[in-house]
């Protein structure tokens, strides 16, 4: 039951919260988004799933399984729990939704309700994805977090959000259709077999090799296209280059707080979605297409990592660079080992962390000196010492440094995928890694050139310290970090617990 | 007894006749006596397979249609009279402004 | 032993004193200087007590932590104290301790701001250089080798204010995390191919490649390479970070540039920190490399070519820390090349008498530095002599040390390294060239060494500032006298020719360094040398190099005495003419670097232009097409109602039709 009283809680809260007069919006809405944030803290320590929530032999945490709705031949249930995989999402998207509420104080002056109540109606959506585990359901919620965002780029946005919000929508969303039709494919090939769209029934079934011909084309087509679908459907969702450029506009449009939000939660739906179903369901395909997955991924850490290089918004540096991490991500998915898919599902988290993290840094920065242009401003280190420390521990963060979380997530990953299974998996991941030092280079210039050097900035105020409700995000999101890579354990325990299933069939 | 398919063919001579009006007429009163023919059309269709098959429902149906009919041509004397007010006129194709 | 129960503390305590330093700095009277120091105090107290359990033929190897460990690989924090690893724990301790001390008057007394940011990197400097030598695997070197480049950052950066620091530290970090690159692949691929990264204990990588090329392959996995290539590979990788660090060719560029942070912060990077750690990398995992004859060898000429390579470029330069920041280069090319000729003793040796020296000489120039108010031009001093006695007679005795002059410690360590290079390059013309290069550098250390004591301490005063220097106070003095004690006796400990000469029983350092953990002695190295890399040292007496190499230095020397010791010496250099311009633009390795750089922005800004051209405009394509033909299509709604009828009327028809083909109806 839980797990209906977390979403519950973040449905009624984007209610209340939407009805609140404006001025009482930003409390109401903390502290609304901490009934889910402690709910899901409830739900951590009290784990007791193993194995994984799609195969044989998991056990499922907080498990709720009722009949819904008869459609045809399909039986949709309300089927929704956690393993080791979605548990640690589950957390990542509370807290963060919590923070971003609390970023969004000082930068959000008008609407204000609403903005809240969209906040925790995306909350709600994100939840849903990682706990739902009946086709139907999840779909819903993976739908329903579209419609927060666009409101969100498109009210609260920057000049041109108009532009990126419905392009936000309509790439996310045509590639929904595309996964749709793939996963279909499965559900109909599967024929009699299974009479439900329970998400783990039909992993079982494919795996188990009842997938029929469906008219006239053999299974094994079906599987390859239905893999092909369904990647294509969420490599937008993740993205994956070459259909990446939704996500740097909608960045640089998005209010910081829903920058905060589509980095740090949204873009895992699409990872989460691609393991679940591309790398659970249908692992065999997967191994075919590995190489050229690979290629893709490395693909997109490089060239993410070059275009970081060549931009002057801070924002669009954070937003590609966006791409060049979830790229290792995909990097470790293909790889299908222990540490591959174990660092892909912890890179996901530190990902989530430290990318928010470094948007709500320009956040603030954005809030006092109204740029983002590295060129416009120098020496902010001399006004906002603190900011400043937080940006640094950011960027070092995701360059890779030791005793925080984005070192141990991309480490997991080049060791699971350095010995992988396909074709040159050594050379792929040696090429991946290069990623380290041009990330290194663009986060080093960037913070050269706008916090050191001497202070200049034309303002005709007084540029000061940031408010303490700007700092406190930051500050947590650096101690997570930190507490996350020095004892990744506390996640990659469960985590490796529900990936280890995967390795068994299949491949 | 006559055979149903005599009412039939009236009925759909009347429908004709009314989506004639419709496609030629450009008079927003001929229109709606247009609509009105056609109304009638399917009322007698209604009543035409309720005596082929000995259930009332149908003459049922077509008390509602002859109903609804009335409440039409209420509405739809209001809206002929917001035409006249705003186009100085009862011509349909003037008022084309809600388009693409 | 309980002694190792507190080994973790030698790494805490600085750390420890970084956390207070950074949120309680500015409320404590030093801001955050007596917290380092009690902290580096401690742990040199620790330090010295784990060389004397070690002394004692006690080791440590123990895991302490383990971050995580499904299936195969184990990423695990532990602790390995050995001979070696004691030495260098009371290296860096001790050198960390005088920094500290030395920074209350180069910094607290200069009246600096950003005082408690300057002692937590200190602090976490020194806490993550005592960390990585603690490290009983390569993973957890790793991380803190990271960990040494990102206070490297902060401390060369200390000054952020003006433009050059940031940039500095920018490419230090930058490019010592190119060479990063190569360590990190060279650690996963040792992980996956040996399935462990300890250095030390029977289940050690370096045990399991010794036995694979014995010929007991078990469960090494070299990926289809024969076992010689593949570990050359990774030795290869793995060296990568250590030129990176240890500023060897051509990844030296990033040291002179870090001249611009403090000057306690280069003496700490210089002589124990950041640059030490890529030489003790090679010599803590020396029983790899012993194995691979290919990587020695170019082990030896790197660093037999970077020792020669600096040592002309200092030659010319203006600045005193300039010319010290070359000479670091130069030094450790020293090291290098002994530990690429099989000389695992001489290049620790070595290491252990330039930590001293040049940690004084780093300071030296620091209390110089005050002295000139932060003038560092050489050209404007002279005549310092008779103003600071203190530091003159240290800076002395650490000059003679660097230019290996008889007995300084400098001279000792180095003739062992020159030896060990003549000896297997006798068998071996390949390190005999090594050799040659490292000779030849022997001369014009002498030089520039002189060159800089001359111009600095000597003749008339050149500027107003050098005529009346600011005082420097004891925290200025203490440091510089105990380095110039140890840059006088240190090299007593090892005295090769001595020993050679008179039997007597005094190579203390090659007794202290055969004992330890089994596998990681250097008795153990000399016969995987002889066994695996095939070196064999010629019969020698050690007396003709030494004489050689002091001759040279000596020759070296006075030259510089000859041009200029006069009481205002001319610019001599001016005369090599275009030679001087290639010196002072450092053989235009910058700018190739540079180039480089600008050269993958362009390549970056082409990537954008592509991206927003050509991908986008594909999305954006798609988009107006849809867009064009709904202002197309949607000219069907013409708002006639007659129309609407006419096409509903039609459209029913239509389907009629289409069903009643279908259908069959006709």
């Amino acid at each position: 039951m839980i797990i209906e009283l977390l979403l519950a809680f973040c449905l009624i809260g984007a209610v209340v919260v939407f009805v609140l007069p404006d001025e009482y919006a930003p409390v109401g809405a903390l502290t609304a988004s901490l009934f889910p944030l402690v709910t899901s803290f409830v739900m951590w320590f009290g784990f007791d799933g193993s194995g994984n929530a799609f195969l044989e032999g998991g056990q499922l945490a907080y498990e709720t399984m009722v009949q819904w709705i008869s459609l045809g031949p399909y039986a949709i249930n309300w089927h929704v729990g956690v393993d080791g995989i979605s548990m640690p999402l589950v957390v990542l998207a509370t807290v963060l939704t919590t923070l971003a509420i609390l970023t969004a104080w000082t930068p959000i002056d008008e609407r204000r309700s609403q903005f809240y109540g969209l906040m925790l109606l995306l909350e709600a959506g994100l939840l849903g994805v990682f706990v739902a585990l009946d086709f139907f359901a999840w779909l819903v919620f993976w739908e329903v977090v579209l419609v927060p965002m666009y409101m969100l780029i498109g009210v609260w946005g920057g000049p041109r959000r108009k532009y990126a919000a419905v392009k936000f929508f309509v790439y996310t969303n045509l590639a929904t259709l595309v996964m749709f039709l793939g996963f279909m494919a499965l559900v109909f090939g599967l024929g009699d077999s299974v009479s439900t769209l329970d998400m783990p029934a039909i992993t079982q079934a494919i795996r188990a090799g009842e997938l029929g011909s469906l008219a006239g084309i053999a299974p094994g087509t079906i599987k390859s296209v239905a893999f092909v679908a369904m990647f294509a459907g969420f490599a937008v969702k993740v993205p994956i280059v070459p259909v990446h450029t939704w996500l740097p506009d909608a960045h640089v449009e998005a209010p910081t707080p829903a920058s905060v939000m589509l980095a740090g939660a949204l873009l895992k739906m699409g990872t989460y979605a691609l393991l679940r179903f591309n790398f659970t369901m249908l692992p065999d395909v997967a191994a075919d297409f590995a190489p050229f997955i690979a290629l893709l991924a490395v693909v997109s850490v490089i060239y993410g990592a070059m275009l970081a290089l060549a931009q002057q918004d801070l924002k669009r540096i954070v937003a590609y660079s966006s791409i060049s991490s979830m790229g290792f991500v995909i990097l470790g998915l293909v790889a299908y080992t222990e540490y591959g898919l174990g660092g892909a599902t912890f890179q996901m988290l530190s990902h989530g962390l430290l990318s928010g993290l470094l948007f709500a840094c320009v956040g603030v920065i954005y809030n006092t000196t109204h740029t983002r242009m590295v060129g416009d401003m120098s020496g902010l280190a001399d006004r906002m010492p603190v900011t400043t420390g937080m940006f640094v521990a950011g960027s070092f963060g995701y360059m890779g440094l030791p005793f925080m979380a984005g070192f141990m997530g991309e480490y997991f990953i080049f060791q699971g995928s350095f010995a992988a299974d396909f074709a040159g998996s050594m050379v792929f991941t040696a090429v991946a890694m290069f990623g380290i030092v041009i990330v290194a280079g663009y986060f080093l210039y960037a913070m050269q050139r706008t916090l050191f050097g001497e202070y200049r900035l034309e303002t005709d105020y007084t540029v000061g310290r940031a408010a303490v409700h700007d700092i406190v995000p930051l500050a947590v999101l650096v101690v997570l970090v930190i507490v996350l890579g020095t004892a990744p354990n506390i996640f990659f325990d469960m985590i490796t617990d529900a990936v280890g299933p995967m390795l068994g069939g299949g491949l | 007894m006559v055979p149903v398919q005599y009412y039939l063919l009236l009925s759909a001579g009347l429908f004709c006749v009314g989506l004639f009006g419709i496609l030629t007429r450009r008079n927003a009163l001929v229109f709606l006596m247009s609509v009105e023919i056609m109304l009638t059309a399917a009322n007698i269709n209604f009543v035409a397979f309720s005596f082929q098959h000995g259930n009332l429902t149908g003459q049922v149906f077509s008390l509602f249609t002859i109903a609804l009919a009335a409440a039409e041509v209420a509405v739809g004397i209001g809206i002929v009279l917001v035409l006249y007010r705003n186009f100085r006129g009862v011509d349909v194709t003037e008022a084309a402004t809600m388009r693409w | 032993m309980v002694a190792f129960d507190y080994a973790p503390a030698i790494a805490l305590l600085p750390f420890a004193s970084f956390v207070i330093a950074l949120f309680a700095g500015k409320y404590m009277p030093k801001r955050g200087a007596l917290a380092g120091i009690l902290a580096t105090g401690g742990s040199l107290v620790l330090s010295i007590w784990m060389a004397f359990t070690v002394a004692g033929g006690e080791t440590y190897n123990e895991e302490l932590y383990t971050f995580v460990s499904p299936e195969a690989f184990d990423l695990h924090l532990g602790i390995l104290v050995d001979p070696l690893a004691a030495l260098m724990l009371i290296i860096v301790s001790l050198v960390a301790f005088l920094v500290h001390i030395f920074s209350l008057g180069y910094m607290n007394d200069e009246g600096e701001t950003g005082l408690p940011r300057y002692y937590a990197g200190l602090g976490l400097f020194t806490a993550s250089m005592l960390g990585f030598v603690l490290a009983d695997n390569l993973f957890m070197a790793f991380m803190f080798f990271e960990m040494v480049g990102l206070c490297s950052w902060l401390l060369i950066g200390f000054w952020f204010r003006d433009d050059a620091p940031p940039s500095a530290a920018k490419k230090a970090f930058l490019v010592t995390r190119f060479g990063d690159y190569f360590f990190l692949v060279g650690v996963v691929g040792i992980f996956v191919t040996f399935s462990t990264a300890t250095y030390a204990g029977s289940e050690s990588f370096v045990r399991l490649a010794e036995e694979a090329l014995a010929g007991n392959v078990g469960a090494v996995n070299t990926f289809g390479f024969e076992p010689q290539t593949w570990f050359a590979i990774l030795g290869l990788l793995v060296l990568g970070g250590v030129i990176g660090k240890s500023a060897q060719f051509p990844l030296h560029t990033w040291l002179p540039d870090a001249m611009e942070g403090p000057t306690p912060v280069s003496a700490l990077i210089h002589a124990a920190t950041m640059v030490a750690a890529g030489v003790y990398l090679v010599a803590r995992m020396y029983g790899f490399y012993a194995l691979l004859p290919t990587v020695l060898a170019i082990i030896a000429f790197i660093g037999g070519f970077t020792a020669l390579f600096a040592a002309t470029m200092a030659v010319v330069k203006r600045e005193i820390k300039q010319v010290l920041a070359y000479s670091t280069i130069s030094q450790y090319g020293y090291m290098m090349l002994g530990l690429g000729v099989g000389g695992y003793v001489a290049a620790t040796f070595h290491l252990m008498t330039h930590a001293f020296f040049k940690a004084l000489l780093f300071l030296g120039a620091g209390s110089v530095i005050i002295a000139m108010h932060h003038n560092e031009d050489m050209w404007d001093m002279g005549g310092l002599k008779d103003r600071m006695p203190v530091t003159y007679w240290t800076f002395l005795a650490g000059s003679l040390a660097l230019a290996g002059i008889f007995p300084f410690a400098g001279f000792w360590s180095k003739d062992e390294v020159l030896y060990e290079a003549l000896v297997h390059g006798l068998n071996d013309p390949l390190l005999l060239g090594a050799y040659a290069m490292g000779l030849l550098a022997v001369l014009f250390t002498g030089f520039y060494t002189f060159r800089m004591v001359l111009l600095t301490f000597h003749g008339e005063p050149r500027s107003e500032t050098a005529k009346n220097p600011h005082g420097v106070g004891w925290n200025v003095k203490l440091p510089l006298a105990v380095l110039g004690a140890l840059a006088v006796v240190a090299g007593f400990i090892n005295m090769v020719p001595v020993a050679e000469l008179t039997g007597a029983n005094i190579e203390f350092l090659h007794k202290w360094l055969e004992h330890g953990i089994t596998g990681v002695t250097s008795e153990h190295y000399g016969e995987l040398l002889s066994e695996f890399a095939g070196y064999q040292a010629a019969e020698l007496s050690p007396l003709i190099p030494a004489v050689v190499s002091l001759g040279l230095a000596l020759a070296g020397a006075g030259l510089a005495y000859v041009l200029y010791s006069g009481a205002s010496p001319e610019r001599h250099t001016d005369r090599l003419g275009s030679i001087k311009t290639l010196l002072m633009s450092n053989y235009y390795q910058d700018e190739y670097q540079v180039w480089l750089a600008d050269a993958t922005t362009r390549v970056a800004r082409a990537a954008d232009t592509f991206d927003q051209g050509v991908i986008d405009g594909v999305v954006n394509g798609v988009s107006s097409v849809s867009l064009f033909s709904g202002s197309r299509i949607k000219r069907v709604q013409t708002g006639v109602v007659t129309n609407y009828a006419a096409l509903l009327s039609l459209g029913l028809v239509a389907l009629l039709v289409v069903f009643g083909l279908l259908g069959g109806w006709f």
